[in-house]
């Protein structure tokens, strides 16, 4: 299944026209200046903003069409999201972060858990399952955030620069561990970046962002 | 003595007044009562009926406040339409109504003829003016206003932007409110509910006009004092020195606990 994006978001004076269009199991990369819109079109390919006009579509289903009447809540669309500023629940552990997900989609709590357990572990954050969102370091925080993303088996995954909160020094152990993230996933993937180098190593394909 | 060094004289004089003009009727009270006799007038009949309904009823409209007071922050700060703006002038204006109007507007909707009473009279047969319910329901009216004021900004300032990260990860609003939203905001819920406690506990205007002062069913302790204030003075010197420490008390612990943030 395909995302394709044909559309024009508007955000107060703001207005950005975009023509994507990305196969399940690819990752595209998006790379554009502060202010060239990267997070007003994640917002919009989430369902958090709706399209001025154009359209948003997953295979055959349309998540937005203003002409065609439709949009699809951001809570149907599995469509996950690691945004820039992470967004974790601070006053959860860990754990019911990346379970929270699952939860909200009808998992038992048991599975959610041992299932959210096992996701961290992939991204390397096991030691951290018990502990307080709100008490974590940069890179700890990202990790979370994208074994929360990873979790509920997304249709389609979106990235907001992934690497932004690391220090140097733990930037290439992230940068490999959302490049396997990316690589074992069956969905439709866009990696969002300021650094292109970071974008080259993560993906293929890059579309550059102008407005 | 220089101009500036006069000014901070006058201006420390008028501090002072206002500061002492706020005191002394309080510390009066304390100076005026009979020390000696003031714990057996607390045990009179009449105040410890009045006590007991302040106290059930305070409590009972303090819960009543926070299940319907916090949804309707949560609506409001997410909300700017036109009639979210109506509805925030008129939940928020019996603050600074005068409690005797809230009374007769209580009257005009849930009174024996009233806008919603007549139905609840002729279908129900409940007629509500002048019981217990009515007595809860005035602290409602006056108190709400102050847990729904502190709610909402702590709402608003918390943002929309863990509700939208809870939203792309499936959660129905129900749950994003539960789970991701009313935890972010529970001090000033905490704040918010101590507040509409201490007003609905002090409150006399609306309920004596809405739900009258018969000891030992609708009386509240405010307005047993009133009542004893031309009757048995020293009596209702004992009781304002109650309320005035039970506000005290609440003043110092929200300073400590919740408006400053707390020590961090």
């Amino acid at each position: 299944m395909s995302l394709v994006v044909d559309a024009t978001i508007a955000r107060g004076e703001f207005s950005l026209s975009v023509n994507l269009h990305v196969d399940a199991g690819e990752t595209l990369g998006l790379v554009g200046r502060n202010g060239a819109g990267k997070s007003t079109l994640i917002q919009a390919l989430a369902g958090l903003i709706p399209v001025k006009s154009g359209s948003i579509s997953l295979g055959d289903d349309v998540w937005d069409s203003p002409a065609r009447g439709c949009f699809v809540q951001p809570e149907d669309r599995h469509c996950a999201v690691m945004f820039q500023d992470i967004r974790l629940f601070p006053h959860m552990t860990c754990l019911d972060n990346v379970a929270f997900g699952l939860r909200s989609d009808g998992v038992r709590r048991e599975e959610a858990r041992d299932r959210a357990r096992e996701q961290l572990t992939k991204v390397g954050a096991d030691e951290l399952i018990e502990r307080r969102a709100s008490g974590l370091s940069g890179g700890q925080a990202q990790r979370v955030a994208l074994a929360r993303a990873l979790a509920l088996e997304p249709r389609v995954l979106l990235l907001d620069e992934p690497l932004s909160a690391v220090d140097a020094a733990s930037r290439p152990m992230l940068r490999d561990l959302v490049g396997e993230a990316l690589e074992s996933f069956k969905g439709a993937a866009i990696v969002v970046s300021h650094d292109e180098a970071d974008i080259g190593v993560l993906t293929g394909v890059i579309h550059n962002l102008v407005c | 003595m220089s101009t500036a060094r006069r000014k901070s004289v006058a201006l420390t004089l008028v501090a002072s007044l206002a500061g002492l003009f706020v005191a002394l009727p309080l510390v009066s009270v304390a100076i005026r009562v009979p020390w000696g006799q003031s714990f057996d007038l607390l045990g009179s009949p009449l105040i410890r009926k009045a006590l007991f309904v302040s106290v059930v009823s305070s409590v009972i409209a303090t819960v009543c406040v926070l299940v319907f007071g916090v949804p309707l922050a949560y609506w409001l700060s997410r909300n700017d339409s036109v009639a979210a703006r109506v509805v925030r002038v008129l939940s928020v204006s019996p603050i600074v109504l005068p409690p005797v109007v809230g009374g007769i507007a209580m009257l005009a909707a849930f009174g024996r003829r009233g806008v919603a009473g007549q139905w609840l009279n002729d279908w129900f047969g409940l007629s509500l003016p002048f019981t217990r319910t009515a007595v809860v329901m005035a602290q409602v009216f006056v108190a709400m206003p102050f847990l729904v004021l502190s709610v909402e900004s702590a709402f608003r300032q918390a943002g929309t932007s863990l509700d939208d990260a809870a939203r792309t990860l499936g959660a129905s609003p129900l749950r994003i409110f539960l789970r991701v939203s009313l935890p972010s905001v529970l001090p000033a819920v905490g704040a918010g509910a101590v507040l509409s406690w201490a007003r609905a506990f002090g409150e006399f205007g609306a309920s004596i006009t809405f739900a009258g002062s018969m000891s030992g069913r609708t009386q509240t302790l405010p307005m047993a004092v009133y009542e004893l204030a031309t009757v048995d003075y020293s009596q209702a010197l004992v009781v304002s020195l109650l309320m005035i420490v039970v506000s005290v008390v609440i003043l110092v612990g929200m300073r400590d606990r919740w408006l400053t943030g707390g020590p961090r």
